[in-house]
């Protein structure tokens, strides 16, 4: 189980830095994203191992969000940078697709029930998203963004 | 201060057309331009951006306004740009850069490529290859997820090359990652082409988007909240669309 766990962590890491690397992030911002990518994952993961998957996608992002935030002040750049690849392994890629192979299925209502499920996980993410970078901004030490 | 203000407005149509066109949020765009006029001791500024364009106008003295529009057409994601165009708007807010330095040095991130990492292909498809393993896939999956990754990073790539629409990309992004994954995982007679087919598509789809949207919107940017939402459902939707047509396909040969 704690294996399980941890080898997901390393994996999670590996695969937003490599996706970090895709999209031009800046090199020493590299590992301190994918640091954040597992810290988000786990949190995540331990919410859908408790039950409730909408809770591990809006703590886990406000985690990622927060994180990214500090690191921000701390290199001065933007937060998107650390936030963006972040993000990307706790997206709902698979609701999506369970989405689309539903309606392939032509079983329309299990299309609709996940369509439903995923658009209000997205929501969750935003949500806590929104959270953090208000609160943020509110702490008064933002300068450019 | 003429002189100063034509060259300001360029500065700042410069930094945010780079904030832009290269991933990053309208509010950034705004604020940047309004933090760098601030310098300046800039009387008035407007400034609006939407994805696909923005409008300034600013006045030094408050009797005259000086107006730029600009149309922005390609929109990919380099966060390297963002964090430079952000470091020079420091550096103009701190005065340790004057205008001309300042223009130079925008034009050089506009125009260069200096930092686009080497081998790009290979990271896309080792990415996809751990996303695969994250969702539970072995080492058949991990395989064939590196390859299709490398394929999928080498068509967006190209597909960006050609200036064409994002719609192009995703549709035949999705149908060759399905194609693989099915085809590969038939062959074989083994494997699990579901967690292939997410794998690889994890890197394509529009996380940023779908919930930058629903923030654009809660924090009041209501027309950039909703452009952010159709593109991410656009993308996401031709995807799976793309995908879907194969899988279709191959569920109607009854070879699934």
């Amino acid at each position: 189980m704690l294996v399980k766990f941890f080898s997901e962590m390393i994996f999670c890491f590996l695969a937003a830095y490599f996706y970090a690397m895709i999209m031009n992030a800046p090199k020493k911002t590299l590992i301190y994203s994918s640091v954040v990518a597992s810290l988000g994952y786990m949190v995540y993961n331990y919410c859908v191992n408790q039950g409730s998957p909408r809770l591990g996608f809006f703590l886990g992002t406000t985690v990622i969000a927060f994180f990214g935030e500090i690191f921000a002040r701390k290199f001065k750049m933007p937060a998107t940078i650390f936030i963006f690849p972040a993000l990307i392994p706790i997206v709902p890629g698979f609701g999506l697709y369970q989405t689309i192979f539903a309606l392939v299925e032509d079983n329309i209502f299990q299309a609709l029930k996940t369509g439903v499920n995923t658009f209000l996980n997205i929501g969750a993410m935003a949500v806590a998203m929104a959270m953090v970078s208000l609160i943020a901004l509110k702490m008064g030490t933002r300068k450019t963004e | 201060m003429e002189i100063i203000s034509a060259k300001l407005l360029k500065i700042i149509k410069l930094s945010a057309q780079i904030i832009l066109e290269n991933g990053g949020e309208t509010y950034r765009a705004e604020e940047t331009i309004k933090f760098i006029c601030k310098a300046y001791d800039i009387k008035e500024i407007e400034a609006i951006a939407t994805p696909t364009g923005f409008y300034i106008t600013i006045s030094s003295d408050g009797n005259e306004n000086s107006t730029v529009v600009k149309r922005i057409r390609k929109r990919t994601i380099n966060l390297q740009k963002i964090a430079d165009v952000n470091n020079v708007s420091r550096q103009i807010a701190l005065h340790t850069i004057d205008l001309d330095e300042a223009l130079e040095e925008l034009e050089k991130i506009e125009n260069d490529k200096p930092h686009e990492y080497k081998y790009t292909q290979l990271y896309g498809g080792i990415s996809s290859a751990f996303f695969v393993v994250l969702f539970g896939g072995g080492i058949f999956e991990f395989v064939v997820a590196l390859f299709t990754g490398i394929l999928i990073t080498q068509i967006t790539k190209h597909f960006v090359n050609l200036h064409s629409y994002q719609f192009f990309s995703s549709i035949v992004s999705g149908t060759v990652i399905a194609a693989i994954a099915i085809v590969a995982t038939l062959a074989a007679k083994t494997g699990n082409y579901n967690q292939i087919i997410v794998g690889s598509i994890m890197p394509l789809l529009p996380g940023l988007s779908m919930t930058n949207a629903i923030r654009d919107t809660i924090r009041g940017d209501l027309i950039s909240g909703m452009a952010r939402g159709a593109e991410a459902l656009l993308v996401a939707a031709s995807l799976a669309a793309g995908a879907g047509v194969f899988i279709y396909f191959a569920y109607s040969l009854g070879i699934l």
